[in-house]
């Protein structure tokens, strides 16, 4: 009996990836045989990471197939038809209308997405959901079968990496640093991070630095309209605020370790995994309450409800000047962090994978 | 230990307000950039005919640059461009070669579209011809 992986694109950084990756350790701890199948397989990952979907070979009725869902693809439907016992992973498909106005193509991949996940709903054995928020959202979708709620499993020896040096200096020049970190998507609301830091810096700290770590692309219309909003806000580039682009993991830690506090306006996420990193590192996280983030950031922490770009603004310098919040906000990131540990993820995910194959 | 979420915003609020801070920046919805040539959902045979224009004159990419600057930086500078040229050089050709077959395959298309265009057009004839238009 093998118990393979199969998603769209293993790359490296990306957060349903790593999952795969870290996953596939746990199967392998449990003994059995075990791979990754991708349809991409994105450098610098290798066929030690992942081997091509075409090499899956024949599958039999025991086996099992983990299958990460997480955008629009033709594997989604594929799936739904392989003879074997399935397993769902959802991870949650952005909504398409978040990339009107700015991604007319990427539009249609999502609702490919949404459509991939409705035709699944009577197509799999079981489900994995990220959190509390994509459980409810498969049973919307109709899904009928046994759904558990598993957090992304991180392997949090990885933080423990040397950061950048370089990085480090040059982030630790006295300025307070807001960060965020996630590609640059509709969804994730960089607009609002922007905004909120204008006021910030205007109203409560001129010595202050945003830094927005990320991948985008140069021709993508957001990051062009981003970009433009910046400019006509008056910030200056690589002063006020930074736009890393894709950075080495090294470089992540270096962001994490000099930052005063991570501010999240995003709108739509399936577990959100930075404000997990946060609370890896001690930062103090003001969250927009949306979609998962209120589930992962758990109780005790500063999930607000207000988008007003004044009053975020009033929350940074509130969390920047207040000690004993800061700290009791800290102190209750690191008890829900307990709940993200990797033992007891792996060991949830051990339970419930010995339980699906009896 | 104990956060009260609600009556902290309540307090940052309040302040904002004796303050007087208000939020009077532009919004990012008036942010609007002409994304007409990057998302294409609809054939525009003039839009089509322009971008050709261009790719048939632009497709062509050169490595070499006028050097400017002081005596010095410029002595560096071309010392860098010959000790890079054996590297650039190959990439650029590479580049050129794609770029040309692209734009050969698009003049192809524009040729197929309008011979098409012809057909149906002679087609579209002849069946009002049969049906007696």
């Amino acid at each position: 009996m093998r118990v393979i992986q199969m998603l769209s694109t293993i790359a490296y950084g990306d957060a349903v990836s790593n999952d795969a990756m870290a996953l596939e350790t746990v199967i392998k701890s449990m003994n059995y045989n075990t791979r990754i199948y991708a349809e991409s397989i994105v450098s610098p990952l290798d066929k030690k990471n992942a081997l091509p979907i075409d090499q899956i070979g024949t599958l039999k009725d025991d086996d099992v197939v983990i299958y990460h869902f997480s955008t629009g693809s033709e594997l989604n439907f594929r799936f739904g038809n392989l003879k074997c016992r399935k397993i769902l992973v959802y991870h949650n498909v952005t909504p398409p209308e978040f990339f009107k106005n700015n991604d007319e193509g990427f539009m249609g991949v999502c609702q490919f997405g949404l459509d991939g996940i409705k035709y699944l709903a009577d197509k799999v054995d079981y489900c994995i959901a990220d959190s509390e928020f994509n459980k409810q959202d498969l049973i919307n979708y109709g899904f009928k079968c046994k759904i558990d709620v598993l957090p992304i499993i991180i392997p949090m020896e990885d933080y423990e990496k040397k950061p950048d040096k370089k990085t480090m200096r040059e982030m630790s020049d006295g300025k307070t640093n807001i960060l965020f970190t996630g590609r640059v998507a509709p969804n994730k609301k960089h607009e609002d991070i922007i905004a909120a830091f204008y006021y910030y810096k205007r109203l409560y700290n001129p010595n202050s630095r945003l830094i927005l770590a990320g991948s985008f692309k140069e021709t993508d219309s957001y990051y062009i309209r981003l970009d433009k909003f910046v400019k006509r806000l008056g910030l200056v580039r690589d002063e006020d605020f930074i736009f890393t682009g894709h950075t080495k993991f090294n470089k992540i830690i270096a962001y994490y370790k000099c930052a005063d506090a991570f501010l999240c306006m995003s709108e739509h996420e399936g577990f959100c995994v930075p404000v997990v990193e946060s609370m890896i590192y001690g930062v103090p996280v003001v969250a927009y309450a949306s979609t998962a983030v209120p589930d992962t950031m758990g109780k005790g922490t500063m999930v607000i409800n207000d988008k007003n770009p004044v009053v975020v603004a009033g929350c940074i310098d509130k969390v920047m000047r207040d000690t004993q919040l800061r700290n009791s906000l800290i102190a209750n990131q690191k008890e829900r962090l307990k709940d993200f540990s990797y033992d007891k993820v792996s060991d949830m995910f051990k339970k419930y994978l010995s339980e699906f194959l009896g | 230990m104990d956060v009260n979420v609600e009556n902290i915003m309540q307090e940052i609020k309040n302040e904002i307000k004796a303050k007087g801070y208000s939020n009077d920046m532009l919004s990012f919805d008036d942010i609007i950039i002409d994304s007409s040539s990057m998302n294409v959902t609809k054939f525009d045979k003039i839009k089509f005919e322009e971008n050709l224009y261009d790719a048939n004159h632009e497709w062509q990419v050169n490595s070499y640059r006028m050097i400017q600057g002081n005596k010095v930086s410029v002595f560096f500078k071309k010392v860098l461009r010959k000790c890079m040229y054996f590297f650039v050089d190959p990439i650029v050709n590479s580049q050129n070669g794609f770029n040309a077959s692209l734009v050969r395959m698009m003049n192809q298309m524009s040729c197929y579209i309008d011979e098409q265009n012809k057909e149906i057009e002679e087609l579209k004839k002849r069946i009002d011809k049969l049906e007696g238009k």
